[in-house]
C-alpha cells in the first residue's frame, strides 16, 4: 500500500478510528490491532512475502529471550540460563541506565563508548564458553537477517558479478541467475530488528517478553518500507507505554504527512517526468540538459525519500507515537561531513553505531580510520542495491569525505546557519557541496557504471547550448523554488508549517499547500517512492 | 480528540469544496478553449450538429476537408471528426460519440492513410477528451491508451494532470488572457503552415517505411462501414493527396491502396485515391509529405468535389 494511494486514504482513517475509539482501553489489544495493520498494509503489496517479516520477527524475538538469559559482567561471560532477568534488580538497573544513556545522548561520545566495550568484552573467552553464551544467538539472528537479505537482494548480483569474473579470466560459466523478487523494505525491517538483537547482546536494552509488542515493532507500518530504521531503544518502548491521544502531537503528525505529501507528489514526482527522459536519453542530451537533470533527480531523490520519511513520522504521531528525524535539510550543507549528518539520519547512524564504531571508529591510527570509513561508506552504498553504481556511489562520498576528516574540520558544522540569509561564504559552500553530491546522484541513478561516466563526459563534451527550458513545466519551476524557500524557513523545525502564527493563517497555508499538492502533484500513474526498491 | 476531529474534518471539507469548485471552473473553461479539437468534441456532446456530410478520419482528415466548401458546393450540411494522430480503433469511437449526440449524416467522407490500421498504442494528446470523460465513448478511447488507469479521472482537478497547461488554459479562459490559436470551423482546423523541411530529411536519409494493415483491425473496419450502410448513410473511402517524395518512402504504398481498392469495389462502396492526382507532385501544395497546406486544401477540395 503506498502513502500516496486512494487505498491508504481509506485505510488510514479506518485504522486510526479503530485504535482510539475501539482500542484504546487495552493496550495489549491495541498493540495487537495495529500488528494486523500492519500486516494488511504490507499484506496489500504481496502477502506471500509477509512470511519473512513474521520469522525475521520470531528469530529475533527468540534470540532476544535467549539473550536475556545471558548476561555479561566485565570480560567474562555468564550464562544465566533459566534464570528470571526480571528478578535480577542488579541487572534490571544496568540495563535500564543503559537504555536511557541511549535514548538521551543518542548522538553523544556516551553510548559510543558503552558499544565499543560491550563488542570487545569477549576478548578473553574462549571458544565453547563463547559458543555457549551470547554470540550464539547474536550470530544466529546476524546469519537469518543478512542470509536472507543476502539471497533476496544479493545472490543475482554475487552471480553475475563471479560470472563477469571467470569470463574475464578466459572461461565461459554457465551459472544461472534466480528470478527473484525484492521484498519490498527488506533492508529496512532487517536493519531495524537486528538493531534490537544487537543491542540486547550488548546489554544496552532489555529483551521483550511480549510477543505482540515485538512484533509490532518490527512491523509498525508508518516506517516498515522506507524507514526511518528505527532502533529498538527508542520505538519498543513505545509499545509499552499507554497512550493518549494528544492534541499537539496529532496536529503536528499531520501538518508532516501534508508536507511530505507534498514533497513526493509535486516535487520529486514533477521533477521524475523531466528527469527519466534524460537520463534515459543522456546520449544525446546536450551538455545543460544533462546538468539540469542531475539537478532536478536531486530534488527527485530528496522530495521523494524524505517526503516518505515525513508521512511515516506524521503517521506514527497520529498513533501517538515518535518517530526519529530521518533529514535534516541535508542540502543546505556546508561540507560533505555536514551533509551525512543530515541525510538518511537513521541509516548512517545504524552504520555509525553497528559498523563504524565496532570497526574502532575514528580512535584508531589514522589508516585504520580511513580504512572504516570507506568500509562504511561502501557497505552503505552496497545496501542501497546490488549495482555497482551504489558501491561506485558510496566511494564517492567516502572519497569526499577523508580529506574533511584527514583535516579535523569533520565536524566544524555541527548546527544549522543561524542567519535568514546565509553569508556569501555559506552560500558558496552549500552550492559546492550541493554540486558534488549532484555528481555522486549521477552513478546513483544511472543504471551502469558505464552510463554514469558517459552522462558526467556529456556534460563536459556536448555543448553547452542556450536551451529553451519549455519542456521543464513551469510548475515544476515554481514549486522547486517555493519547495526552497520553505525549507530554508522551516530548517530548524524541519517542517516550515511549525513556524506559522495566527489561526487563520495557519489554516490558509494548509489548506492552500493541500490544494497545491492537488493542483500540481502527478497522478496520471501511481509513483512508487523511490526507496522500496531498497 | 474531538478538536483534533472537528478542525481536521472542517479543513477537509473546505478543501474539498474548493477543489471541486476549481475542478468544475477548468472542465468548463476548457471546454470554451481552442486546444486541439477540444471545442470539437464539447459541439459534439452537445449534440445538434446534425451534420448530412460528415468527415471522418486522422489529422489529414483534420485539415483537409473543408466543410464551408463542401456546403457551398454541395448545399449540404457539412461536419469535419478528424481527430489528429489517430487510427481507425478511435475514430470509430470517436463516429460512435458523435451517433449518439447527434442525428445520422446521409454521407460519410472516410479519409484513409498508408496508416489507418495500424495497431494502436496510445491516443496522441489524450486530455482533449478528459473534460468529457463521463461519455462512454470517450471513456472507450481514452481506454485505447495502453496502460493507462482511468480510476485518476474520478479525482478533481488531478484528472488533468497529465498536461498542466490544461489547467491553466482552464482557467485563463475566464480572463481577458486567453491561448490564441486558430479555431476550429466545423471541426475543420485550416493548414496555415509552409514546408517544415522535415520530410527532406527522411529523404536524404534515403529511409523507407513499410505501413502494417491489422488485419482484425482492417476486418472492423469493414464490418462497420457494412453496418453503416445498413443503417441507410452512403459511405466514401477516400485517400486525400500524399506528396509523391511520401509515397516513394512507404515501400508498400501501392499494395495498401490496392487493398482499399479491392475491398472497396466488393462492398460496393465509392473509393476516391487522389494519391494520383497533380497536386500529388506539387510540394508547393503541401507543409509535410503527408499534410496539404491551405492552398493545397483549395485546390483538393475542388478536385474532390469534381469527382464527386
Amino acid at each position: 500500500m503506498l502513502f500516496n494511494s486512494l487505498t491508504f486514504l481509506i485505510f488510514l482513517p479506518i485504522v486510526f478510528l479503530l485504535y482510539w475509539f475501539v482500542f484504546q482501553k487495552n493496550l495489549k489489544l491495541q498493540n495487537a490491532f495495529l500488528l494486523l495493520s500492519s500486516y494488511i498494509f504490507y499484506g496489500w503489496w504481496d502477502w506471500r512475502f509477509l512470511g519473512l517479516i513474521i520469522a525475521s520477527s520470531a528469530v529475533d524475538y527468540w534470540c532476544g529471550l535467549k539473550l536475556g538469559k545471558v548476561i555479561s559482567t566485565n570480560n567474562l561471560v555468564i550464562s544465566t540460563e533459566g534464570r528470571n532477568l526480571n528478578d535480577d534488580s542488579k541487572v534490571e538497573e544496568e540495563i535500564s541506565l543503559s537504555v536511557n544513556s541511549v535514548r538521551n545522548d543518542r548522538y553523544t561520545k556516551s553510548p559510543r563508548t558503552q558499544r565499543v566495550v560491550s563488542f570487545d568484552g569477549n576478548n578473553g573467552s574462549n571458544w565453547k564458553s563463547w559458543f555457549k553464551g551470547r554470540k550464539k544467538y547474536l550470530t544466529l539472528s546476524l546469519a537469518f537477517n543478512l542470509g536472507m537479505l543476502g539471497f533476496f537482494k544479493y545472490f543475482n548480483f554475487f552471480i553475475d558479478s563471479a560470472t563477469d569474473f571467470i569470463s574475464l579470466l578466459g572461461f565461459q560459466p554457465h551459472i544461472s541467475t534466480l528470478n527473484l523478487i525484492l521484498p519490498v523494505g527488506i533492508s529496512f525491517y532487517t536493519f531495524q530488528t537486528l538493531s534490537y538483537t544487537i543491542d540486547v547482546y550488548r546489554g544496552n536494552l532489555k529483551p521483550t517478553k511480549d510477543p505482540i509488542a515485538f512484533f509490532t515493532f518490527v512491523a509498525f507500518f508508518p516506517q516498515l518500507v522506507a524507514g526511518p530504521i528505527e532502533r529498538a531503544s527508542n520505538l519498543l518502548p513505545q509499545f509499552f507505554k499507554k497512550r493518549k491521544f494528544e492534541y499537539q502531537q496529532g496536529s503536528d503528525g499531520m501538518k508532516l504527512i501534508l508536507w511530505g505529501l507534498f514533497k513526493k507528489m509535486v516535487i520529486a514526482d514533477n521533477c521524475a517526468l523531466v528527469v527519466n527522459p534524460i537520463f534515459e536519453n543522456y546520449q544525446t542530451a546536450s551538455g545543460l540538459e544533462l546538468m539540469m537533470g542531475a539537478i532536478l533527480f536531486a530534488f527527485q531523490i530528496y522530495g521523494d525519500f524524505s517526503g516518505y520519511s515525513d508521512i511515516a513520522i506524521g503517521v506514527a504521531k497520529l498513533f501517538g507515537f515518535d518517530l526519529m528525524t530521518n533529514f535534516r535539510t541535508p542540502y543546505f550543507s556546508r561540507d560533505i561531513a555536514e551533509f551525512w549528518r543530515r541525510w538518511h539520519i537513521s541509516l548512517s547512524t545504524w552504520f555509525r553505531d553497528y559498523v563504524y564504531i565496532p570497526l574502532g571508529g575514528s580512535r584508531v591510527p589514522k589508516a585504520k580510520a580511513i580504512r572504516n570509513i570507506f568500509i562504511v561508506f561502501l557497505v552503505s552504498g552496497f545496501w542501497h542495491g546490488a549495482n555497482w553504481t551504489f558501491i561506485t556511489w558510496g566511494g564517492i562520498h567516502a572519497a569526499l569525505f577523508i580529506p574533511i576528516f584527514l583535516i579535523g574540520k569533520n565536524r566544524s558544522h555541527l548546527h544549522e546557519s543561524e542567519h535568514l540569509f546565509p553569508s556569501f561564504k555559506e552560500v558558496f559552500q552549500m552550492i559546492s557541496t550541493f554540486a558534488l553530491v549532484c555528481i555522486s546522484w549521477v552513478f546513483f541513478r544511472a543504471d551502469t557504471v558505464g552510463d554514469a561516466w558517459g552522462y558526467l563526459s556529456g556534460m563536459i563534451k556536448h555543448p553547452i547550448m542556450p536551451n529553451n527550458f519549455a519542456w521543464i513545466g513551469y510548475d515544476i519551476r515554481i514549486a522547486s523554488l517555493v519547495f526552497l524557500v520553505l525549507e530554508w524557513i522551516g530548517r530548524y523545525q524541519f517542517n516550515w508549517m511549525k513556524k506559522l502564527e495566527g489561526m487563520w493563517f495557519r489554516y490558509v497555508a494548509y489548506i492552500l499547500t493541500a490544494f497545491l499538492i492537488v493542483f500540481w502533484g502527478v497522478f496520471t500513474e501511481t509513483k512508487e517512492f523511490i526507496y522500496f526498491q531498497f | 480528540m474531538k478538536r483534533f476531529i472537528t478542525k481536521t474534518f472542517l479543513l477537509i471539507t473546505i478543501l474539498t469544496g474548493i477543489v471541486y469548485g476549481v475542478d468544475y471552473l477548468i472542465q468548463e473553461g476548457i471546454k470554451t478553449s481552442s486546444y486541439r479539437e477540444i471545442s470539437k468534441w464539447n459541439e459534439v456532446v452537445e449534440g445538434g450538429i446534425d451534420a448530412e456530410i460528415l468527415i471522418v478520419g486522422s489529422s489529414r482528415a483534420l485539415v483537409h476537408f473543408d466543410p464551408k466548401m463542401i456546403e457551398e458546393s454541395t448545399g449540404l450540411i457539412c461536419y469535419n471528426l478528424g481527430l489528429d494522430g489517430s487510427k481507425y480503433n478511435s475514430q470509430e469511437k470517436v463516429l460512435e460519440l458523435y451517433l449518439e449526440h447527434n442525428k445520422p449524416p446521409k454521407i460519410i467522407y472516410w479519409s484513409l492513410d498508408y496508416s489507418s490500421f495500424k495497431k494502436l498504442e496510445g491516443i496522441y494528446r489524450y486530455e482533449q477528451f478528459i473534460p468529457f470523460w463521463t461519455e462512454k465513448s470517450i471513456k472507450s478511447i481514452l481506454r485505447l491508451n495502453k496502460g493507462m488507469d482511468l480510476d485518476y479521472l474520478n479525482y478533481p482537478i488531478a484528472r488533468f494532470s497529465n498536461n498542466p497547461s490544461i489547467k491553466y488554459r482552464g482557467l485563463l479562459a475566464y480572463t481577458p488572457i486567453r491561448f490564441h490559436e486558430p479555431n476550429l470551423y466545423k471541426g475543420f482546423r485550416k493548414p496555415y503552415q509552409t514546408w517544415d523541411g522535415k520530410f527532406d530529411q527522411l529523404i536524404e536519409n534515403n529511409e523507407s517505411i513499410s505501413q502494417g494493415i491489422d488485419s482484425l483491425i482492417f476486418n472492423d473496419f469493414v464490418h462497420n462501414s457494412i453496418k453503416l450502410k445498413e443503417m441507410g448513410i452512403e459511405i466514401r473511402w477516400i485517400v486525400s493527396p500524399y506528396y509523391i517524395g511520401a509515397q516513394k518512402v512507404i515501400s508498400n504504398s501501392s499494395d495498401i491502396i490496392d487493398i482499399y481498392s479491392d475491398t472497396a469495389s466488393e462492398l460496393k462502396i465509392p473509393f476516391i485515391d487522389m494519391t494520383g492526382d497533380s497536386i500529388s507532385f506539387k510540394k508547393k501544395y503541401f507543409y509535410n509529405g503527408s499534410h496539404l497546406n491551405a492552398d493545397g486544401v483549395n485546390k483538393f477540395s475542388k478536385s474532390l468535389l469534381i469527382e464527386e
